[in-house]
C-alpha cells in the first residue's frame, strides 16, 4: 500500500520544471532531478512482506492479585531480505495497567531478533492478548505492508485464587445491576454498533465513523443486570468436618463466606437471600431473595441461627427437621447407601424449588461430605436453576501431616466432587491456603466481572 | 490525614508544583521523536548556508530568531490558560519587530533592483519559515490546526492597542474628529473600489472581493449549523450539500487567488496594471467580457452584499454562542489575547517613553513624513504614538502567521505540515542559491530539503502511529541514513547530468571528494543500522 508520502517530491521536482521553464535555466530542470530521484526511488522501492514470527512470553501466566509480570516479546526476521523499518504492536489485554512500551520500531537483518519489555499488574481476572500487528515499510517509507501475526508463546494469564473460580452461571433478572451481559443496551461499557435510528440519543452517536464513511452508526453499549443469588448453608451437625488445631471448621467457614458475599452482592444491586438447609422448609430458615437493609438483617440472624444450631446439637439436641429429611447425624450420614443421601438431596431440593424465583441461581456452602449435594443438584437443574457448589477444603487446613482417615475422607469427597462436576454442576474446590478474607472479599467483588 | 476524595484537596506547594511541571516537561520532551528534530535541524542548516550567503549572518539570524519567536507565540496561543495565551501576545511583540526589521532589510534593496528585493524578501520569509517550524518540530504544531487558532487569538489581541488608542484619542475631541475623518476617508476610497471600480485598480479588486466573499461564505457555512434547521431525516441530505457547496467555496477562493494572479501578469503584459493593460493585452472579443465582468458594479455590489452578510450572520451567530456558553473561565480565555495585547501595548509605550526613545521616534517621524499627515501626528503625543506603534508591530506579527496560514492552505499537505513547510521553504533557498549563482551549494541545499522534509514527515508519522514510549531509534536512524545516501548520489547524479548536457554546472574536485565522502558515510551508517 503506497503511503503517498513521496509526492511532495514529485511536486518540487515539478516546481523546478516549471521554474527552468519560465526562465529558461536549465539548471533549475536538473534541480528538479534531485526531488524527482527521491521520487523513483521511493516507487522503486517496495516494501518487503513483513516475514516476521512473534513469540511472547510471560513470567508468570497464573500470578496472584496484585502480582506484576513480565511480557518479553521477541520478534525475528524469518525472511531472507532485511527489513528496513518493521513496526510492530503488541495488544495486551484492555483494563491492565501496563507499563512499559508495547510497541516497537526497529529495522532488522534477515534472522536477526528483538524484543520489547513491559510489565503488567494484573487484577483480578482471566486475561487474554490479542494479535500482535506488525508493518512493514521500504526503506523510502513509500510502501507499507500490514499484517496481523498470531503471537506463539503465551497468550492467556489468569490471574485468581481458586475462589475466583466461583462460576456463577448466567442467570441474569430484568433488574439493573452491574453484572455484564451478551445484550447491548444502556449500560457503560462498549459492546457493539449499529445503524442509527431515529430517536437515538445524539450522545451515542458514533461521530468519529460518520466523520470517516458519513455513515451514522449508533454505539451500543453493553447491558448490566442484576442476579438473583440464595445461598444455601449446609449446616447439618453431623457433615460437617474440622482439623485438629486449625479454628474454625467448615461450618464456619461456609458461613463466613455467605456472611462476606452479602454485603457486597447487596451493595451491586443484587437480589439476594440465604437458606440453610437443615431448616430450608422454615420460614426461619429461609430468607426471600431481595435487596436493601431489611434482607441484610434477615439473611444475618439466618446465619447466625445456623451456628446456634450446631451448639444445640453439639449438646445433644439433636434436632431433626424431618420436613427436609436430612440426616444430620454423621455415623448415619456416612453409613447410608448413596441412593438414599441422595433421596434426601432430590427431596431438599423440590423444597427449596418451590420458594426459589425464576432464573434464580443458587450457591450451596458445603463440605461435601455426603450425597445430599448430588440429590440436591439433580433436583434444581432438573426445574431450570443454576446451581453452584462452594466447597472448603479441609485437607488445606493447617499445616498437620494428614492422616489416614482425613486421606480416606478427602478421597470420597473428591469422588464426590467429581460426579458433580460430570452433572455440569460448577464446583469451587476452596483451599484454605489463601488469606481467606482477603480471597472472599476480592472474589465476590469481582463476581461482575468473572461471569 | 483523610484519604476520601470527597475531602478538600490541599493546594500543592511551590516545590510540588515544580515537580509536577518538570514530569510534565519531560514527558513531553519523551514524545519528541529525534527524527522529527533532526528534519528541523536539517532545515536550519540549509537556511544558514544560503542565508549567509545572499543576505549575510546577522540578517539570517534575525530572520531565523524571528521566526522563532513568532513559533513560541504560536506555542503559547494555544494553551488553554488565560495568563499563558496574555504571554503569548507579549512574545508575539519582539516576533512582530524582528518580521519588520527582517522585511525592512528587503524593502531597503528595492530602491536599487526589484529582482534583488525580491529575492532578499524570498530567503528572508523562508528563513523565517525555517525558523519558525524548526522551533515547533518537537510538538504537533501546526498539524492540529495551531497554526489556526494562534492566528484567530492574534487577531483579537489586535483590539488591545486599538482600544487603547481610541480611549487615550478620544478625549481629545479635535484629535477623535479628525481620526473620524482620516477613518471616513480610507472607508469612502475603499468602497469606491469596491463599487465603483474606477479602472486603476478593477483587475486586482475584482478577483480579492471574490475571494473573500467565498471565504467569508464558507466561515459561515462551518459556523452555523445549517442542518440542524432541517428534518433529522433530511440532514444526511442536507448534510452532503453543504459539504458539497463548501467544496465548491473552496475551490472558488483557489480561482480567485489564480485569477489575481492572472489578472495581474495580463495587465503587466497590456502595459498598464489597470483595466486599460488588461483589455490590451486579451484579444478584443474576449477583451470586452473579461473587462465587463471585472468591472461589473452589479455584479460587486451582490459579492459584497453576500459577503456582509456572511459575516454579519457568523458574527452574530458566535455572539449568540459566546453569550449561551458563557462561564467565567471561558470568557476569560476569549478576553486574554485582548488583554495581553492592551497591557503589553500599554507597559511597552510607557518604557518607550520614559526612556525618551518616544519622543525622539516622534521627532523623527514628523521630520519624515508627508506635510498632510504632520497635523495629524503632531496631536498625538510621545506615548500614544508609542501605543499605535506597538499596534502596528502586533499587526506585523500577526500579518506574517496570517501569510503563512495561507501559504499552508494553499500548499500544504493534509499532515506532517511542519516538515512540508520546512521542506519547501528549503527549496525555495535552493532556488535562490542557483539564482545567485552558487550552483554546488544549489544542489546539496536541494537535497538537504528534501532529506529535512522525508526525515520529520517520518518522525511525526512515527509519533502519529506508536505511542510515545515506543523504541524507534533504530528505524530513524536507518531511514535517515538512507535519505541521506540517496539524497548525495541523486546530487552527484543531477551535477553529473548537468555538466554532461549542458556544461554549465561542473562538480569542483573538492566538492566531489566531500560528496563521496559523505556518501560512504551515509552507506556506512546504513548498513550498520540495516
Amino acid at each position: 500500500m503506497s503511503t503517498g508520502r513521496l509526492r511532495p517530491g514529485l511536486l518540487a521536482a515539478l516546481g523546478a520544471g516549471v521554474l527552468g521553464l519560465a526562465t529558461g535555466e536549465p539548471l533549475f530542470l536538473f534541480l528538479g532531478l534531485v526531488p524527482l530521484a527521491y521520487g523513483l526511488f521511493g516507487y522503486l522501492s517496495g516494501a518487503p512482506p513483513a516475514t516476521i514470527a512473534v513469540e511472547r512470553a510471560v513470567s508468570d501466566t497464573e500470578p496472584r492479585p496484585g502480582d506484576t509480570v513480565t511480557v518479553t516479546l521477541t520478534v525475528e526476521n524469518e525472511g531472507d531480505r532485511p527489513l528496513a523499518d518493521v513496526r510492530v504492536a503488541d495488544d495486551p489485554p484492555g483494563g491492565v495497567p501496563v507499563d512499559g512500551p508495547t510497541q516497537l520500531a526497529t529495522a532488522l537483518r534477515p534472522g536477526e531478533t528483538t524484543s520489547l519489555t513491559y510489565e503488567m499488574s494484573l487484577p483480578r481476572g482471566t486475561f487474554e492478548f490479542g494479535e500482535v500487528t506488525a508493518r512493514s515499510r521500504s526503506l523510502a517509507g513509500a510502501v507499507v505492508e500490514e499484517t496481523a501475526v498470531e503471537a506463539a508463546g503465551d497468550g492467556l494469564v489468569t490471574c485468581q485464587t481458586l475462589l475466583d473460580a466461583v462460576p456463577l452461571q448466567d442467570h441474569t433478572i430484568q433488574f439493573v445491576g452491574r453484572t455484564p451481559t451478551d445484550t447491548g443496551g444502556s449500560g457503560v461499557e462498549f459492546y457493539a454498533t449499529r445503524d442509527y435510528h431515529r430517536g437515538d440519543p445524539v450522545g451515542r452517536i458514533d461521530w468519529n465513523r460518520y466523520a470517516r464513511t458519513g455513515e451514522l452508526t449508533t454505539v451500543e453499549l453493553r447491558e448490566e443486570r442484576a442476579m438473583t443469588v440464595v445461598f444455601i448453608v449446609d449446616d447439618r451437625a453431623g457433615v460437617q468436618r474440622s482439623v485438629p488445631g486449625y479454628g474454625p471448621d467448615s461450618l464456619d467457614l461456609a458461613t463466613y463466606a455467605v456472611s462476606r458475599a452479602l454485603p457486597t452482592l447487596l451493595d451491586e444491586n443484587h437480589r439476594v437471600g440465604v437458606g440453610l438447609l437443615s431448616r430450608i422448609a422454615d420460614d426461619e430458615g429461609f430468607v426471600e431473595p431481595g435487596g436493601g437493609e431489611a434482607v441484610r438483617a434477615a439473611s444475618e440472624a439466618t446465619l447466625r441461627d445456623a451456628g446456634e444450631g450446631r451448639a444445640r446439637t453439639d449438646g445433644g439436641d439433636a434436632a431433626e427437621d424431618a420436613d427436609t429429611a436430612a440426616p444430620n447425624d454423621s455415623s448415619e450420614a456416612e453409613r447410608e447407601p448413596e441412593s438414599v443421601g441422595r433421596r434426601n438431596g432430590l427431596a431438599v431440593g423440590r423444597r427449596l424449588a418451590e420458594r426459589l424465583p425464576p432464573r434464580a441461581q443458587v450457591v450451596c456452602c458445603t463440605p461435601l461430605t455426603d450425597d445430599l449435594p448430588a440429590g440436591l443438584a439433580d433436583a434444581l437443574v432438573q426445574r431450570g436453576y443454576a446451581l453452584t457448589v462452594l466447597s472448603p477444603d479441609m485437607r488445606t487446613a493447617g499445616d498437620a501431616e494428614p492422616t489416614l482417615g482425613r486421606e480416606v475422607a478427602a478421597l470420597q469427597r473428591e469422588a464426590r466432587r467429581r460426579r458433580l462436576t460430570r452433572r455440569a454442576v460448577p464446583v469451587v474446590d476452596w483451599s484454605l491456603d489463601a488469606p481467606l478474607a482477603f480471597a472472599l472479599a476480592a472474589v465476590f467483588d469481582s463476581w461482575g466481572r468473572s461471569l | 490525614m483523610s484519604t476520601s476524595p470527597l475531602s478538600t484537596a490541599a493546594t500543592p506547594g511551590r516545590r510540588e508544583r515544580l515537580r509536577q511541571w518538570v514530569g510534565g516537561l519531560r514527558r513531553r520532551l519523551a514524545r519528541v521523536r529525534p527524527a522529527s528534530v533532526a528534519g528541523g535541524v536539517v532545515a536550519l542548516v540549509v537556511a544558514l548556508l544560503v542565508g549567509r550567503l545572499v543576505v549575510g549572518l546577522g540578517a539570517t539570524a534575525q530572520a531565523l530568531l524571528a521566526g522563532i519567536v513568532l513559533a513560541s507565540g504560536v506555542y503559547a496561543l494555544n494553551s488553554d490558560r488565560p495568563l499563558v495565551q496574555m504571554g503569548g501576545v507579549v512574545v508575539l511583540l519582539p516576533g512582530g519587530l524582528l518580521v519588520t526589521a527582517s522585511l525592512g532589510g528587503a524593502a531597503s534593496v528595492a530602491g536599487q533592483s526589484l529582482a534583488g528585493s525580491l529575492t532578499v524578501l524570498a530567503v528572508v520569509v523562508s528563513v523565517g519559515t525555517i525558523g519558525l517550524v524548526a522551533a515547533l518540530s518537537g510538538t504537533t504544531a501546526p498539524d492540529e490546526g495551531q497554526l489556526g487558532v494562534a492566528n484567530s487569538r492574534a487577531t483579537r489581541a489586535l483590539l488591545g492597542p486599538l482600544v487603547l488608542l481610541v480611549a487615550l484619542v478620544l478625549p481629545d475631541l479635535g484629535l477623535a474628529a479628525q481620526l473620524a475623518g482620516v477613518a471616513a476617508d480610507i472607508a469612502g476610497v475603499v468602497l469606491d473600489h469596491l463599487l465603483a471600480s474606477p479602472p486603476d485598480l478593477a483587475p486586482f479588486v475584482f478577483p480579492v472581493l471574490l475571494g473573500v466573499t467565498a471565504v467569508l461564505c464558507r466561515r459561515a457555512l462551518r459556523t452555523v449549523p445549517v442542518d440542524a434547521l432541517v428534518q433529522p431525516d433530511r440532514r444526511e441530505a442536507v448534510t452532503l450539500r453543504l459539504a458539497a457547496v463548501e467544496r465548491a467555496l473552496s475551490r472558488t477562493a483557489l480561482v480567485a487567488v489564480g485569477l489575481l494572479f492572472a489578472l495581474g501578469v495580463l495587465s503587466a503584459v497590456g502595459g498598464s496594471p489597470d483595466l486599460a493593460g488588461l483589455r490590451a493585452a486579451l484579444p478584443p472579443a474576449l477583451a470586452g467580457i473579461v473587462a465587463g465582468v471585472v468591472g461589473s458594479t452589479l455584479l460587486r455590489m451582490a459579492l459584497l452584499t453576500l459577503a456582509a452578510a456572511a459575516l454579519v450572520v457568523t458574527e452574530a451567530y458566535r455572539l449568540v454562542a459566546l453569550v449561551r456558553g458563557a462561564s467565567p473561565q471561558s470568557l476569560a480565555r476569549r478576553f486574554a489575547p485582548p488583554l495581553g495585547g492592551l497591557l503589553a501595548a500599554a507597559v511597552v509605550a510607557a518604557l518607550l517613553t520614559a526612556s525618551g526613545v518616544a519622543g525622539a521616534t516622534r521627532q523623527r517621524l514628523l521630520a519624515a513624513v508627508n506635510a498632510s499627515i504632520v497635523d495629524l501626528l503632531a496631536g498625538f503625543g510621545p506615548y500614544v504614538l508609542s501605543v499605535g506603534i506597538a499596534g502596528l508591530v502586533l499587526l506585523a506579527a500577526v500579518s506574517a502567521l496570517r501569510t503563512l496560514g495561507v501559504v499552508t492552505w494553499l500548499v500544504a499537505p493534509p499532515r506532517a505540515v511542519g516538515p512540508a513547510l520546512a521542506g519547501l521553504a528549503s527549496f525555495v533557498l535552493a532556488a535562490v542559491a542557483l539564482v545567485v549563482g552558487a550552483t554546488v551549494l544549489a544542489f546539496g541545499v536541494a537535497a538537504l530539503a528534501v532529506v529535512a522534509w522525508d526525515i520529520g514527515e517520518y518522525g511525526r508519522g512515527l509519533g502519529e502511529e506508536l505511542l510515545a514510549d515506543a523504541r524507534t531509534t533504530r528505524a530513524e536512524l536507518t531511514h535517515a541514513s538512507g535519505s541521506f545516501a540517496v539524497g548525495i548520489a541523486a546530487v552527484l547524479v543531477a551535477l553529473g547530468l548537468g555538466a554532461l548536457l549542458s556544461g554549465t554546472a561542473a562538480i569542483p574536485s573538492a566538492v566531489g571528494l566531500a560528496a563521496l565522502v559523505l556518501a560512504v558515510g551515509a552507506a556506512t551508517l546504513l548498513l550498520y543500522s540495516l
